[in-house]
């Protein structure tokens, strides 16, 4: 066998097939005679012989289509040579995509070529190539193709990129021209990037070799960030941040789809990381802050708006701390707001109407305001709850960020834990009038949402305590199933510590009822029924469970509150009759009466007035245990004889205060007047003088005569310095209970230590401050609980058992 | 013995197309009809030459270079998965002899076709033939290394062989030249690197083995599904 004559053979043959006339061909005959020349083992000459034949063509016939593909007014646009508008962009287009389609062309061409001589050059390829470890005939002649063409200059020009940087500038000129809304030819561009995929870099074939991510992809990433980093200026200045959300969605879709129709899926999570990073990351923090921002946004209620804010700053960080920190900011700020609207409102007509206003009138202002406040908060709750449900995705950190700065404006309120206990009340005694079951159910969520991001929730209870005492003694619940609710849900969120005093208190209630029925049948069975008699209804506290408030009327002076109302006979019987029958029942207990907190309907019979021409009246009045003693010291009275105050006060022993408050409502307000005074004033004075009004006349026969400041309202300020003093004392046991827990489980400990245990064991009913516990813990020293540890580098605490 | 019940895979046979395949020289053609399946499965070259840039005209392979006498093996092979060499009834001594030349030509035919499994099977057959005792093949030295282009398992086949098996005084008398210059060369170095058992304790032909199959990691033609081998 002659070498060159078979080569001869094979070379012929493959010339037809680069020239595409090879239907005449014998594959057994192209087959046979390169096998025979690797038998002859000339498969080295073969292998080299090929591979130069290829070289050949690729270099000349090849790379002269492809050249010829690219005038110079193409080149110069893609470097941006040409002076501007020289070439048109629909002329680059048009020339950029014969580029793309001869490349495509000769691409496919080679590879259906090189597949045929793979086959005849078969045996070879498992011969030769395997025995000598030589990459396959196929794979070289692609390498050929990537040096000869794709890393081959137009005209031998190297100052001009090679046909590889060509093409990339071709491509990416096309991608710039879809991004403003052209159309291309998508599938002459992914003709290409196959090639790209299909070529390798080196002679390594592995995957971050491939052509496509070490020629195309970086520059595609690159040149993409660029371009976004000037849409994102642009959006920017020119659009709202809705719009730019909008935008910023659209494009990260239509990157996606461009991966999938015109590059590689591969490059997916690439691109979306540029425009991500570009549009997003380094742009939420202006956008949120924007005009039209997240501000913006809340204020006019654009939901989708800011869903899209969420979605995209949870693409690049699930934390979204852009997003998170401004909502922080703003509900801070709103809620700040509404604290400063709060102040004012219970502030703001002190000053003017000071004067002229009594001091009660001011005091229901602010409890208005005080409800306002509540009602500010929870509606500004609502607002984010709602956004949080629908643009946020009920998503946990927005939650925690929002809860985070709820709770910090509402406890910067100084007064919140009372108006939070008064919003409550007013809803006990009014609110939840006509409301259905899910509306309360609903309300009552609410008060416990609200409760819940209170700190000091001792203060809380205390007014809790204060304002359920009232509404409980006074009958001003509309419902006591709502009130027990109400309890059951407390206990549920802060435990059976928080509730015990407060369920204590229904269980008096409860008890006492059974007393007051008790003492009736216990009367009846006593002999005949006196005609008489005055009917008992009696409320048993248990002193330790019910607020002092409550049960001391005022807390004047000593004096004043060691000496004992004076009853009139028929009401000391009772009182005599209904002790004795408690004692009775519960021996060893001291029953105190709190005439400051009854109330008694009493008859009473206004006389004929002829000159006002008024027939005799009955009234059924009801008023206050007090009330009711003053006006029995004018049954006595000759008609048109009156009394002093001071008078009134040595017959009855009632506190000045109460005396004072009583005698308004009966000689003061306008429409109960059953007393008249002298001189008539507002003021009650010592000095003043008492008539009973003969000639009172009412609507009804029944008239409620109401005591001035008996209902739940805001504490004035002598009040607020009292209880915050009873507040810090309770808290005062609480730290040293704690402490004194702690030390004795731990025996010592260093003060740090002590101080960081003491707060979290206190959290959870208020935040101790620290100072405090430094004092208790001194006092404890003091006391011998505990010792300072002399020697100690830090300084530290012993228990003293 | 496989077994009677086998993967219900091997139905695809029911939809294979027949392809005809013209083999010999002009003068004296044969033609065959293959499974273009099984054909293309077993043979590279085939499968080249099926496609349809090389077949314009339609289903007809020429090989007009081979011998249709063996290609008939060949043929047999890709039906029944067997090497169908044994003569009925004859125990004849050139017969016998005749059949290693036969297998040996069978294989350079299964190495031209590119049929690891055909080659494969024929190694085996051979083997099976020495296992028989009869007979050691002595003469395939020079067709083999005359055919081939470089490491194969034939070649190893018969370098062992003519190590192990053949008789005292026969490796003097077998003549060296060309055709056989690498015969000797491989059977020098076989003898340099052979190991410690093999010296003491001779050289065991294993008919179960893949020690001198060519498919490497690929699936032996054995494990192959059925007798069709699809």
């Amino acid at each position: 066998m002659d070498f060159e004559q078979t080569w001869a053979i094979l070379a012929s043959a493959f010339t037809q097939i680069h020239e595409k006339q090879a239907s005449k061909l014998s594959f057994e005959e192209l087959y046979r005679n390169a096998y025979k020349i690797v038998l002859k083992k000339k498969g080295d000459e073969l292998y080299l012989r090929v591979a130069e034949f290829e070289r050949d063509w690729l270099s000349s016939e090849i790379e002269r289509r492809i050249h010829k593909e690219l005038p110079p007014q193409l080149m110069n646009a893609l470097q941006g040579r040409s002076s501007a508008g020289s070439v048109g962009d629909d002329q680059v287009r048009t020339q950029g995509e014969r580029f793309l389609r001869q490349l495509k062309l000769a691409w496919e061409d080679h590879q259906t070529c090189m597949s045929m001589l793979t086959d005849v050059l078969m045996y070879m390829d498992r011969v030769y190539c395997a025995d000598t470890r030589r990459p396959s005939i196929f794979t070289t002649a692609m390498s050929l193709f990537r040096d000869c063409i794709l890393r081959s200059h137009v005209r031998g020009d190297d100052s001009w990129p090679d046909i590889c940087g060509t093409l990339n500038h071709v491509i990416l000129d096309q991608i710039r021209m879809e991004r403003d809304g052209d159309f291309i030819d998508k599938h002459l561009i992914k003709a290409n990037v196959y090639m790209l995929e299909g070529l390798y870099d080196s002679h390594h074939e592995v995957e971050e070799e491939k052509l496509y991510l070490t020629s195309f992809e970086y520059e595609f990433l690159a040149s993409s960030a660029e371009f976004y980093r000037a849409l994102g200026d642009r959006l920017l200045k020119e659009s709202d941040a809705g719009q730019y959300c909008r935008e910023t969605r659209k494009r990260i879709d239509e990157e996606n789809d461009r991966c999938r129709s015109t590059l590689l899926e591969s490059t997916t999570p690439k691109i979306q990381k540029v425009v991500e990073d570009e549009l997003i990351r380094y742009r939420m923090k202006d956008l949120i802050e924007s005009e039209s921002g997240v501000r913006f946004m809340i204020t006019n209620e654009r939901h989708d708006d800011l869903a899209l804010v969420f979605d995209l700053e949870a693409r690049v960080d699930p934390r979204k701390p852009e997003l998170t920190k401004a909502l922080q900011k703003i509900i801070l700020e709103m809620g700040t707001n509404l604290n400063d609207a709060a102040q004012l409102g219970a502030a703001a007509e002190a000053p003017e109407d000071r004067a002229k206003a009594p001091a009660d009138k001011l005091v229901n202002q602010q409890t208005v305001a005080a409800l306002k406040w509540v009602e500010d908060v929870l509606e500004l709750k609502d607002k984010f709850d709602a956004m949080w449900k629908q643009s946020f995705q009920s998503d946990q950190t927005i939650h925690t960020a929002i809860m985070r700065s709820s709770a910090e404006f509402i406890n910067s309120h100084p007064r919140c834990a009372e108006y939070m206990s008064l919003f409550i009340d007013d809803n006990m005694k009014k609110g939840i009038k006509g409301k259905t079951e899910l509306e309360i159910e609903a309300l009552l969520n609410k008060a416990i949402v609200l409760l819940r991001y209170v700190q000091e929730k001792d203060v809380f209870e205390l007014y809790y305590k204060k304002h359920l005492g009232k509404r409980l003694l006074m009958g001003r619940s509309l419902s006591i199933d709502v009130e027990k609710q109400m309890i059951f849900r407390m206990k549920m969120e802060l435990g059976n510590n928080f509730t015990a005093k407060l369920e204590g208190m229904f269980k008096d209630m409860t008890l006492s009822e059974e007393l007051t029925a008790g003492y009736k049948g216990y009367v009846a069975r006593l002999g005949d029924a006196d005609p008489r008699r005055i009917d008992l209804a009696i409320n048993v506290l248990t002193s330790m469970t019910w607020p002092v408030e409550t049960t001391n009327s005022a807390p004047d002076d000593a004096r004043e509150s060691r000496l004992k109302t004076i009853y009139p006979p028929a009401m000391e019987r009772i009182r005599q009759g209904f002790e004795n029958y408690y004692k009775e029942k519960y021996s060893g207990r001291m029953l105190d009466w709190k005439g400051n907190m009854g109330t008694v309907d009493v008859k009473v019979t206004f006389p004929k007035v002829p000159s006002k021409g008024f027939k005799e009246r009955r009234h059924e009045l009801n008023v206050s245990t007090y009330a009711m003693l003053i006006l029995l010291l004018f049954n006595d009275l000759p008609s048109g004889a009156s009394l002093s105050l001071e008078e009134i006060q040595a017959r009855t022993n009632i506190p000045t205060n109460e005396l004072v408050r009583n005698l308004q409502s009966l000689a003061v307000a306008p429409k109960t007047r059953i007393l008249l005074k002298e001189p008539m004033s507002k003021d009650v004075k010592d000095t003043d003088k008492f008539f009973f009004n003969e000639g009172f006349m009412g609507k009804f026969h029944k008239v409620k005569i109401g005591i001035v400041s008996a209902g739940n309202r805001i504490e004035n300020d002598r009040e607020r310095v009292e209880t915050e003093k009873k507040n810090n004392d309770s808290r005062g046991y609480a730290i040293e209970a704690a402490v004194v827990r702690i030390m004795k489980q731990r025996k010592e400990l260093s003060h740090q230590q002590l101080v960081t245990e003491t707060i979290t064991q206190l959290n959870s009913q208020f935040k101790p401050d620290v100072n405090m516990i430094k004092k208790r813990i001194e006092s404890l020293i003091e006391r011998e609980y505990l010792e300072r540890i002399e020697d100690s580098p830090s300084s530290s605490y012993r228990y003293l058992a | 013995m496989a077994s009677v019940r086998q993967s219900a895979a091997g139905l695809i046979c029911a939809t294979f197309q027949p392809i005809a395949v013209i083999v010999g020289p002009p003068t004296a053609t044969r033609t065959f009809y293959l499974y273009f399946e099984l054909a293309t499965t077993h043979s590279a070259f085939l499968a080249s030459a099926t496609k349809e840039e090389w077949l314009p005209e339609g289903r007809v392979v020429r090989i007009p270079s081979r011998d249709p006498e063996l290609f008939a093996y060949f043929a047999g092979f890709l039906m029944t998965g067997k090497i169908l060499t044994i003569k009925s009834g004859s125990k004849s001594t050139d017969e016998n002899e005749e059949e290693w030349d036969l297998l040996a030509r069978l294989w350079v035919l299964g190495d031209f076709l590119l049929s690891t499994s055909f080659k494969d099977a024929v190694v085996d057959a051979l083997i099976s033939k020495v296992a028989d005792g009869v007979s050691v093949p002595t003469e395939l030295h020079e067709l083999i290394y005359g055919n081939t282009a470089g490491v194969c398992g034939m070649r190893r086949l018969i370098v062992d062989l003519a190590v192990f098996a053949w008789p005292k005084g026969t490796m003097g008398e077998k003549a060296f030249n060309e055709a056989s210059a690498g015969f000797f060369r491989d059977v020098a170095v076989r003898q340099a690197v052979m190991s410690e058992e093999e010296k003491t304790e001779g050289f065991v032909l294993e008919s179960n083995s893949c020690k001198y199959h060519g498919h490497g990691e690929g699936s032996c033609y054995k494990g192959m599904c059925g007798s069709a081998m699809i």
